[in-house]
């Protein structure tokens, strides 16, 4: 019975004082009870926030022209065809002022069947 | 009584004398409470110093707890890949932004990962500090992870046995960091055969050495999700993010390194 016990405590003890906090590859969004909707609703933020649906990778193949590879593998094999250096991957990109999250506020959850 | 207790005596005398609280997080190193609208902006100043370097594809990394509270030679707890994109957004516009390529532990489960996209103001949510270092790539590496990511290697070469831990030189257990290597020697070599991908580690990749007492890592891998010590032989190596960093270096894969701090940015 003295063994049991003593096993009890030293169970709650490494599990609640040592490894038992967030670990490294939380997935903190989803944990949190605060939601990014809630910094874009704030007066003080003035930040746009959307959800995002899908996100399509973009490449830049042969000149400027940004391609997308969302219509499959054949797209990117031509795109990969075409030249297999990237070019102009020194250039700025241009990143949308929204700010986009995977969180969906509650309307649009609703509209998710 | 008097027996009773000296165990449990004896216990704390170890943890602390080991450090046993220094790894993963604890109570003492809870997060503090960050300014949200801070942890926006900072998401915001990262992807835009990607996109003015051009970068299409870099690895990212966070921390996830108190820098002091990390083993020696790990400086960041969470790394990914992001990849330039163009976003649909719920209300049908479309935004170009970076889309992160995550291997997250279950909620609930520390034993075990999946993997989940999400977008930078997601990855900083609930950081310890808003800091970060970034890693871009060469152009031609910066393709070949943008061909792997849309080929779907990311979920084929998920191993959702997870291990903070895991040694990067065999697939028993895996974690976020050897993930992102998995991707970039897959990308690298063209190949998603396992055996093919942890043959070129072996080769060529300098793992960091994992410096926590062995009695810690006992009593951690007997008692807590998320920590297994079975796939190591004595000495214990994982992936960091640094030592992707250097491992991109030492082949010319990288056109820069960088570490981005919110103090610094804001007042730059």
């Amino acid at each position: 019975m003295k063994n049991l016990k003593l096993s009890v405590i030293l169970v709650s003890l490494l599990s609640h004082s040592a490894f038992a906090a967030s670990g490294p590859s939380d997935n903190a969004s989803k944990a949190s009870e605060h939601s990014v909707y809630a910094v874009g609703h704030s007066a003080a933020s003035g930040a746009q926030v959307a959800s995002a649906v899908v996100a399509v990778p973009l490449l830049v193949v042969g000149s400027a022209a940004a391609v997308s590879v969302a219509a499959g593998n054949e797209l990117l094999d031509s795109a990969s065809k075409a030249s297999r250096k990237p070019k102009h991957c020194n250039d700025p990109l241009e990143v949308s002022d929204i700010t986009i999250t995977v969180t969906r506020n509650p309307a649009d959850q609703m509209k998710q069947k | 009584m008097k027996t009773f207790y000296q165990p449990v005596i004896a216990l704390f005398i170890l943890m602390t004398a080991f450090g046993f609280d220094a790894f993963a997080g604890s109570q003492q190193n809870a997060p503090p409470k960050l300014v949200k609208e801070n942890i926006v902006e900072f998401a915001k100043q990262v992807e835009r110093f990607a996109a003015t370097k051009g970068a299409r594809a870099f690895i990212i990394s966070r921390l996830g707890q108190a820098p002091d509270s990390l083993p020696k030679g790990i400086e960041f707890t969470h790394t990914a890949i992001a990849i330039y994109s163009n976003i649909t957004l719920d209300n049908g516009e479309t935004a170009k932004g970076y889309a992160i390529y995550n291997l997250y532990q279950k909620p609930g489960n520390a034993d075990r990962s999946e993997i989940v996209i999400d977008y930078p103001v997601d990855f900083f949510w609930g950081v310890h500090e808003l800091k970060t270092g970034i890693i871009i790539p060469s152009d031609e590496l910066q393709f070949k992870l943008i061909e792997a990511i849309q080929k779907g290697n990311h979920e084929k070469l998920h191993n959702p046995k997870y291990s903070l831990i895991a040694n990067p030189n065999n697939n028993k257990f895996q974690n976020c960091t050897e993930h992102t290597l998995n991707m970039i020697n897959s990308a690298i070599y063209n190949t998603t055969d396992m055996k093919a991908i942890k043959s070129a580690t072996k080769q060529f990749f300098t793992p960091q050495r994992v410096n926590i007492s062995p009695i810690k890592l006992a009593l951690g891998g007997l008692f807590v999700d998320g920590i297994k010590t079975s796939d190591h032989g004595r000495k214990k190596y994982t992936t960091t993010f640094t030592s992707i960093a250097e491992y991109l270096k030492t082949y010319d894969l990288q056109k820069g390194m960088h570490i981005l701090d919110y103090q610094q940015m804001k007042s730059s």
